[in-house]
């Protein structure tokens, strides 16, 4: 993947949780993969693994097929993590379900919920705002995430992932 | 031209040393009994992400040849998997595409637009270039032993009859749920195991 500077582009960025924070959270959690499809919040993110980080990137064309990546690398012995949005996690559903519980595979789930800020997500209030809801009515385990502080439910989540299983979820409220 | 789905599996069983060979639907039934293996996986049930499961495990084991039977209405369903596939090009990654030109499991409704289908254009057009098409028994059994050697991705069309409708029953149902998951746990622990 690659990443193109664009004129007048301006990152959306926010000061409650830091990409550094998320980059490192993961690495010190054994990930190896994260598999993406690139999303607002996680830009700053994604400049920083290509810069240089031992997780390697898989980009996915749809964030259904990343639920599936994961779990083959699963079975593979390998740690990974999806980088989604809430539209990614709704489009996933039948991939969660059908795979990664069917096949019992332990990954990480990072849910980027609802843009930035509260005004941003009013924008759009039929799409937004449900990630809990959906992962809670699919008995999804999951933690919010509201700043840098809660990074280190990352490691728990990891913990808990392998433990049961399947996968856990993170609703980062960016 | 086409070949039965079960010559082409035993071919295919033929020429198989150690790779791990993930199966999708209907190709699952007939080769757990044609190839019987601790490196088969069927439990997928997801259509289209047989393989992109695959391509994980293809990632995460470069040790192994990973060999996907993926149907043609699986493939249609996602068909960005190969936007995915190609742009991660694991060389050890192999995806055949079982291609009956129709829902077999549903009872053998045609696929949309199928005579006009041309996934080798479509694989073509996302860049990848190790191509093949199968549609007579003994160039398939001919041409195997290479194709398995090649360096992946490697995409091939397998023009192959629609066969048997395994009509999917309670019981049916019942019966591969448990096989699913038990081939599931034996696999998982075969690759576990050092080789």
């Amino acid at each position: 993947m690659r990443v193109i500077d664009i004129p007048g582009h301006v990152p959306e960025v926010s000061d409650k949780i830091s990409s550094e924070a998320v980059r490192q959270a993961l690495e010190e959690s054994g990930i190896e993969y994260l598999v993406t499809l690139p999303e607002s919040p996680y830009e700053q993110l994604l400049r920083d693994l290509l810069q240089g980080s031992r997780m390697k990137v898989v980009q996915v064309a749809r964030e259904s097929q990343g639920m599936a990546v994961c779990c083959g690398i699963t079975y593979g012995g390998k740690r990974s993590a999806l980088l989604c949005s809430y539209k990614g996690l709704y489009n996933s559903i039948d991939s969660l379900l059908g795979v990664a519980l069917r096949t019992q595979s332990s990954f990480l789930v990072l849910v980027s919920e609802a843009g930035v800020s509260p005004e941003r997500a009013a924008l759009d209030p039929e799409r937004g705002r449900h990630s809990v809801a959906l992962l809670q009515a699919l008995k999804i385990p999951y933690y919010e995430v509201w700043t840098t502080d809660d990074l280190n439910l990352i490691r728990k989540a990891m913990a808990e992932t392998e433990g049961n299983t399947q996968p856990v979820a993170l609703v980062l409220r960016w | 031209m086409s070949m039965k789905r079960t010559e082409c599996l035993k071919a295919l069983a033929k020429h198989r040393t150690d790779e791990l060979v993930l199966t999708a639907w209907q190709s699952s039934y007939a080769w757990h009994q044609i190839s019987p293996s601790k490196y088969n996986f069927s439990s997928v049930r997801t259509m289209g992400e047989c393989s992109t499961f695959g391509l994980g495990l293809a990632l995460a084991r470069p040790d192994k040849r990973v060999v996907v039977l993926e149907g043609d209405g699986s493939l249609c369903m996602n068909l960005g998997m190969l936007l995915t596939i190609a742009t991660a090009a694991p060389p050890n990654f192999y995806q055949l595409i079982m291609h009956n030109r129709v829902y077999e499991t549903t009872g053998g409704q045609t696929i949309p637009n199928v005579d006009h289908l041309d996934f080798l254009s479509i694989a073509r057009g996302v860049g990848l270039s190790r191509l093949h098409r199968y549609s007579d028994l003994e160039t398939w059994d001919l041409e195997l032993p290479g194709l398995l050697r090649e360096s992946g991705p490697v995409f091939a069309v397998v023009d192959i009859q629609p066969d048997e409708t395994h009509i999917f029953s309670l019981d049916f149902a019942t019966k591969i749920r448990a096989r699913d998951t038990f081939y599931a746990k034996r696999f998982r622990e075969a690759l576990a195991k050092p080789t």
